[in-house]
């Protein structure tokens, strides 16, 4: 199976697993199946594999929003990685004025 | 402000007793930066078995940097292929540094650590959910198929985010170059990249008798060497079958396999009994401690350190025998192509038995030629590999980074 996507429905065989009989089992089941509930059956599959369809696609979309974020995120913490530098920079640049202003006072 | 000045680091790093090439390279670098920098160690190694670096440094979990990283100037990651790195990588996202990129390939590191983040590094590489790739990625992964790997380095997002990342050689700076090219973000400023000579401090070289003497050597040997982990990559095979072309002309001739030999590289002895071998290969396994296996090394006339394709890695063991004066064998590939030529022997990327068997007949020959490469590569390693150079060079860097970062307008 495609790892991609989500599986499609389909009709129930009837298998029967009964030696020599089996076949027939099987085919009388068919039979009342075809007879009582394949329309009805046959417009659910339809109609969830429409639903299943249309998740899929939110859910692709979805993932292509969360890289589009992963990448942001990468963008966003590179710059706040910059502006921490700045400001222990200018901190210690202002360390640095105000010695200097006391060591000028003192004198 | 100047580099009189000290910065607060935090150095995020792999430490022994984690088995890992950087817990030794940080352990050899840590002393001579320390010189620079104040430096608080950030590993998951518990206490660190080295004693002087658990005395002299506070060493605090990866984790940990979550709270303590507004105490620090810059970040410094040491980051290489493997799941030592772990919890740097999970940090590594939100709090981005400089990066010290050991090989600029990190697919195993990646999937052995985490495979679901394996899974969100490579969509962040391909920009779009791929599982189709996905699959194929994974199944490279399990043939080791590093060819198919190179194309897709999984170094985006270290590169999209880091302030700096430090190389040690120029195919290593040229495949993160390629990547930077590719990013997705028009950004003002794209991160500095620097190559650093790998550090490697030169041992008092082992007397070669003595030491084949301690492994119960034939002194009368003409013995080439393998040392390190023995990994199909670095061809042990083709190695056995060119020396087995020896035997004729040089049946005083061993070999000697000093290094664990890895689960996926199979039986060598089998294959050496089969060549004929049998009682001319000895596997010594692991050899521990350090300076056990520089009298390995030592122990042996020529070192073979063959790569069949390269991640863009260096290689300690190859630095190693270089220091010890022995002569290398390399392929003429990625950082061992870069290499001076008078430091070592080189083969080319797609040579086979018959040219590895050529130059060990060569090097088998001539005692002389032996000599003279070892010395050259032992003063390569002298010039090149000093560690107080190489934490030299680090400084500048870092400084440099701290300073265009810090001076620059907002």
């Amino acid at each position: 199976m495609d790892t991609q996507r989500l599986p499609l429905l389909r009709e129930q065989d009837f298998p029967s697993s009964v030696p020599v009989v089996g076949p027939l089992i099987r085919l009388v089941r068919r039979f009342l199946y075809w007879l009582t509930a394949k329309w009805a059956v046959l417009f659910l599959i339809q109609q969830q594999n429409q639903i299943n369809q249309i998740i899929e696609n939110r859910l692709r979309e979805q993932e292509s929003i969360l890289i589009d974020l992963d990448r942001d995120l990468a963008l966003l913490a590179r710059t706040v990685a910059e502006i921490e530098i700045r400001q222990r920079y200018l901190e210690k640049m202002l360390e640095k004025i105000q010695a200097a202003d006391q060591t000028q006072q003192d004198a | 402000m100047s580099m009189i000045e000290r910065l607060r680091i935090a150095c995020i790093s792999p430490l022994n007793p984690l088995q890992s090439g950087i817990s030794d390279y940080t352990e050899t670098l840590l002393p001579f930066l320390h010189e620079f920098f104040d430096l608080t160690l950030y590993s998951d190694c518990g206490v660190p078995t080295n004693p002087l670096i658990a005395e002299q440094f506070p060493v605090y979990p990866v984790s940990d940097l979550f709270k303590h990283y507004s105490q620090y100037d810059l970040r410094l990651y040491q980051i290489g292929n493997s799941p030592h790195h772990r919890n740097a990588f999970t940090v590594l996202r939100t709090l981005p540094g400089v990066v010290v990129l050991h090989e600029p390939f990190l697919h195993h590191g990646l999937y052995y650590s985490s495979p679901l983040h394996y899974r969100r590094e490579l969509f962040y590489e391909l920009g779009i959910p791929d599982w189709a790739r996905l699959k194929y990625m994974e199944q490279a992964l399990m043939n080791d198929d590093r060819q198919a790997l190179m194309d897709i380095p999984m170094i985006g997002r270290i590169v999209d985010s880091s302030l700096g990342i430090l190389v040690h050689s120029q195919t290593a700076r040229r495949i993160v170059e390629t990547r930077r090219a590719k990013s997705a973000f028009c950004r003002p400023r794209l991160p500095q990249i620097m190559v650093v000579a790998q550090p490697m401090s030169v041992p008092d070289s082992d007397e070669m008798p003595e030491c084949r003497a301690r492994f119960g050597l034939p002194q009368d040997a003409l013995i080439f060497g393998m040392a390190g982990f023995i990994h199909p990559v670095k061809e042990p095979y083709l190695v056995l079958q060119a020396f087995a072309h020896l035997q004729a002309d040089f049946p005083q001739a061993m070999f000697l396999f000093a290094g664990e030999i890895l689960q996926e590289t199979g039986d060598l002895l089998t294959f050496a009994r089969d060549l004929g071998l049998g009682d001319k290969v000895i596997i010594l396994g692991r050899v521990e401690p350090l300076e056990r296996l520089h009298q390995a090394i030592s122990a042996c006339d020529v070192i073979l350190n063959l790569r069949r394709a390269t991640i863009g890695e260096t290689s300690a063991i190859a630095l190693r025998a270089m220091a010890l004066g022995k002569p290398i064998i390399v392929r003429n590939i990625g950082w061992f192509g870069e290499l001076p030529d008078e430091t070592c022997v080189k083969i080319g990327p797609e040579d086979g038995v018959e040219e590895l068997a050529a130059v060990m007949r060569a090097l088998a020959i001539s005692p002389e030629m032996r000599l003279r490469l070892g010395q050259e590569a032992r003063r390569y390693v002298e010039r090149e590999c000093d560690p107080r150079r190489v934490a030299r060079q680090y400084a500048e860097f870092l400084w440099d980074v701290y300073l265009s970062i810090g001076q620059s307008r907002v």
